[in-house]
């Protein structure tokens, strides 16, 4: 089991809320309206990509559904986001390459480790995810990487 | 419910899955959507499961009804006879038919059709799988050509995981409650290609190859307008990648906002070198 000790709270809740299939879009939306607030428009839209990410995950492999935290934590946003699904193997929590164009899944968890820190705990009675943002206009190290291999990009 | 005022604003490219009720539900749901095709002029094309009690209350509920009917604007028939008809069900042969209903209302002067297309009457009769399946394939339809759908299915009737395969095939659907869009996805053609509007996720993503299918064969270069899309999820991206890949050595370009962009590089859009990823504003 990987392990870490959620924090705190630094200030009040942005958002907390339940969710599921269906009301997970809006749970997004919602996500997106308060990281906007907070966040670079880039940095906000890399970090709801990721979140919407893990809360697919959790729709899709954690039971049905889970519940979200958002809250502002000194430069960065803050999100854990909880299931209670039969847990999730080491090695679907750090994919240590993108999935290829032809994999059927696997991209989501790898995606948000290149937008944002992620870090899990997992057993078999749920998993927990905790996501933070960039600090300011900070660029995540998976996009610098990717920008320097790629630097043809128009 | 009535689910029509959760679906105003009905436009080109729509394709919706929505949880409507056989009987009196559906029969509210056809008012709004006759009044509002008609109002705007298009051919309205409803195939429903009972169809003469549909006609009655229409002629009851909506003045207009009985003379768009008499003119040819409006048409009301059985689902068996459009879904069915003697051949039984193939999705590539309701493909074509649509692609020549569509043909049709464009010959006797209308800009485009609304269908109203219900099939869940057909079930069990035609297995759930290959309803879905239809309704994944007949995206391309709505993806390209002025035409738009509302697809009434009764979550109760069909069953809560085929409600889930149905609405996850479709670009929009309702919540079963019918009070909220989930997720609205739809398409429109440009003279280059296709322009996707609105957002992407794990509730309708499984229509995007779809969706992106309605251009993909095409000769020579296309060009993808992601910049309305305000969510789009990796694997809505990943599917962008894999059209590009296919056509190779066809040339496709992208043109969508920094952030999509980024994420296209981060899935390795770089590498494949028919691709040209362009940053065409943030919506």
């Amino acid at each position: 089991m990987t392990r870490y000790q959620p924090q705190p709270a630094a200030q009040p809740d942005l958002l907390a809320v339940d969710f599921t299939l269906e009301t997970a879009a809006a749970v997004r939306r919602a996500v997106a309206s308060c990281t906007r607030r907070h966040l670079p428009a880039d940095a906000a839209d890399g970090f709801v990509l990721a979140i919407g990410e893990i809360i697919a995950n959790a729709v899709v492999h954690g039971g049905g559904g889970g519940s979200l935290r958002l809250w502002r934590g000194g430069e960065a946003v803050h999100c854990q986001v909880r299931d209670q699904g039969a847990g999730i193997a080491a090695h679907h929590m750090r994919p240590e390459r993108p999935p290829s164009v032809t994999a059927c899944s696997g991209r989501g968890i790898w995606m948000a480790h290149q937008l944002c820190s992620v870090a899990f705990t997992t057993g078999p009675r749920g998993t927990t995810v905790r996501l933070t943002s960039a600090a300011c206009a900070a660029q995540p190290a998976g996009v610098r990487a990717a920008r320097a291999q790629h630097a043809g990009l128009n | 419910m009535d689910v029509s005022a959760t679906l105003a604003g009905l436009r080109f490219g729509d394709h919706v899955c929505a949880p409507i009720r056989q009987g009196r539900e559906l029969h509210a749901f056809a008012v709004a959507f006759a009044r509002d095709g008609l109002q705007a002029g298009h051919k309205v094309f409803m195939a429903v499961t009972h169809p003469a009690p549909l006609r009655e209350h229409l002629a009851d509920r909506l003045p207009t009804a009985a003379g768009a009917v008499t003119a040819g604007q409006m048409e009301i028939i059985d689902s068996r006879d459009n879904y069915l008809g003697s051949g039984g069900f193939s999705p590539d042969r309701l493909i074509d038919r649509f692609h020549g209903l569509v043909d049709a209302a464009h010959r006797d002067g209308y800009p485009g059709l609304w269908v109203l297309g219900d099939l869940s009457g057909l079930i069990p009769d035609v297995p759930t799988e290959a309803i879905v399946d239809y309704e994944a394939r007949v995206n391309r339809v709505y993806a390209q050509r002025s035409a738009l759908a509302v697809c009434p299915y009764p979550p109760e009737v069909v069953g809560d995981q085929a409600w889930q395969q149905l609405a996850a095939a479709h670009p929009c659907a309702l919540t079963t409650s019918g009070d909220a869009v989930v997720c609205r996805l739809r398409s429109e053609p440009t003279p280059a290609g296709l322009r996707l509007v609105g957002e992407a996720d794990l509730t309708n993503h499984a229509a995007v190859p779809h969706l992106l299918s309605a251009v993909a064969g095409r000769r020579g270069g296309i060009e993808l307008d992601l910049t309305a899309m305000t969510y789009a999820d990796t694997a809505s991206l990943v599917e962008v990648l894999r059209t590009a890949t296919a056509r190779a050595p066809r040339p496709t370009t992208v043109t969508c906002n920094s952030h999509h962009a980024r994420v296209l590089t981060l899935l390795g859009a770089p590498a494949i070198p028919t691709l040209t990823v362009t940053t065409g504003g943030r919506q």
